[in-house]
């Protein structure tokens, strides 16, 4: 673990295990979004419930694993019970997320709505993270959420829990940035096309507006002129690929989530993707980062994935 | 040594936080394993999903978001001649409707095409069966559509509208 830490890390002094250290603070901030969390899966399920008449009005499904009992019962009435038993465990969520088993069923509940909403033929990717989180707090301690100041052991669980949750987004991005990357990679080689080019945006605009005969507030501008929309795209490409690096550097957690918040805002701008929910999770959980510091501009710039070099003194 | 009763709480109080204290670290310790374990688990079972035919296991996923550029294009799409008992004259493209076919926005319907596309071209009847019964969900009886082939290049296409269409096979309501 320590070498993965120094890999990850810019240096000692920016990496998040000093942050575990400062103590009671980062604790207090954790706990509050991690309540702010299940708050939001009330009001997200809450929103959902208008999927109610869509699910009515549809009468096949192929329906994913985790519904897959459904294919016993009369789907509609199946349905329903997703429905209400999703929405029933986020308000008890919403108000006792200190129950280990609460956390369970708001994980379970939503687990079954989304494979509901996923059986009609493709598997959409914009809440899974919610999902996920929901799934990693359900390891928070015992007694995490007492009024009355934990155990330091209790202290440090709560914080490398919410640090999970933290890597894992993070490294979902990656992901998708070095999926992007090995793509360009091999399209580059075959003379295609690629994620490099001054163009790829316009194309990736244009491909998805047509796929679905939608329009976008600034996709047309940007297949018009896509040269202004490259060093963006570069942008967003390298707060991808890095995105990993940036759990293990707290002085990075605000400016990455603003550039992910930025990404989210110019996708659904250009090419009509909505990833709403993810936007308000990325906010909630770097925006507001426990481990974050008061830091310089130089020190941010310092701690920069593969261009922090260029910032620091030689003294 | 005889305690009092209330030196036996402060005992019981003492042993009791002292347990809880050994339990919480042994915790803490299990979760500094099992967290960096899940996120290994995660990102293996998701290349590793790569090798099914959706490319994923809910709700497993890669993360290979739009990892591939689009250049000259190849797709399929349905063409709809009558919806809902209404002839459509012109036919047009199903995405391209104006407001009068359900989803026609949907990049699920979007995704359901492609896999009747590579269905018929397999000659695939049971599993264009299967893709046309989630079809039903979006065309309103009764109906009869065109699935085509459409290559073009994006930028060119969504410029001047050209595309070259070649049809592959007609569906009607009432034919599964």
């Amino acid at each position: 673990m320590d070498f993965i830490r120094s890999f990850f890390s810019a240096s000692k002094a920016h990496s998040s295990e000093r942050a575990f250290l400062l103590g009671q603070e980062p604790f207090a901030i954790a706990r509050t979004l991690i309540h702010v969390f299940y708050l939001f899966f009330l009001y997200y399920s809450l929103t959902r419930l208008t999927a109610w008449s869509q699910f009515q009005s549809f009468e096949n499904l192929n329906p994913l694993w985790p519904v897959c009992w459904l294919r016993w019962v009369d789907p509609h009435w199946g349905a329903r019970f997703i429905m209400v038993f999703a929405f029933l465990s986020a308000f008890m969520g919403a108000f006792f997320p200190k129950y280990c088993w609460v956390r369970i069923a708001v994980f379970f509940g939503f687990l079954e709505f989304l494979a509901l909403k996923y059986s009609f033929g493709k598997i959409g990717h914009s809440t899974h993270l919610m999902l996920i989180v929901s799934f990693i707090l359900i390891f928070l301690p015992r007694n995490w959420s007492e009024p009355r100041l934990p155990s330091r052991a209790t202290r440090q669980t709560v914080l490398y829990v919410f640090w999970g949750v933290q890597a894992f987004i993070l490294m979902t991005y990656t992901l998708a940035g070095l999926g992007k990357i090995g793509g360009a990679v091999y399209q580059f080689y075959l003379g295609q096309m690629h994620a490099f080019h001054p163009e790829a945006l316009a194309y990736h605009i244009a491909e998805r507006l047509l796929q679905t005969g939608n329009s976008s507030l600034l996709g047309a501008f940007f297949i018009e002129y896509p040269w202004l929309g490259f060093p963006a795209m570069l942008v967003m490409l390298y707060a991808q690929v890095f995105s990993f690096w940036v759990a293990f550097r707290p002085s990075l957690h605000r400016l990455w989530g603003g550039l992910l918040i930025l990404f989210h805002i110019s996708v659904s701008l250009t090419l009509s993707i909505n990833f709403h929910p993810q936007v308000f999770l990325v906010g909630l959980f770097f925006l507001y980062s426990p481990f974050r510091r008061p830091v310089t501009l130089r020190y941010i710039c310092v701690a920069l994935p593969l261009f922090g070099f260029l910032f620091r003194s030689r003294s | 040594m005889n305690l009092s009763g209330f030196e036996l709480d402060l005992w019981g109080d003492f042993c009791h936080s002292l347990i809880g204290l050994i339990i919480s670290m042994k915790y803490y310790q299990w979760i500094r394993r099992v967290v960096p374990a899940f996120l290994i688990i995660y990102c293996l079972g998701g290349f590793l999903a790569l090798l099914t035919p959706a490319y994923e296991v809910f709700p497993v996923f890669s993360w290979f978001l739009f990892p591939l550029t689009p250049g000259d294009e190849i797709h399929y799409e349905l063409r709809v001649y009558e919806y809902g008992g209404v002839t459509v004259n012109p036919p047009c493209l199903y995405q391209e409707g104006g407001g009068r076919f359900v989803g026609e926005h949907s990049i699920e319907l979007f995704e359901l095409i492609q896999s009747l596309g590579r269905a018929t071209e397999s000659k695939n009847d049971l599993g264009e069966q299967g893709v046309l019964l989630l079809l039903e969900n979006y065309l309103k009886a009764p109906y009869q559509v065109e699935l085509v082939n459409v290559s073009y290049s994006p930028v060119e296409r969504w410029k001047t509208g050209s595309a070259k269409i070649i049809p592959l096979k007609s569906f009607k309501s009432g034919n599964l």
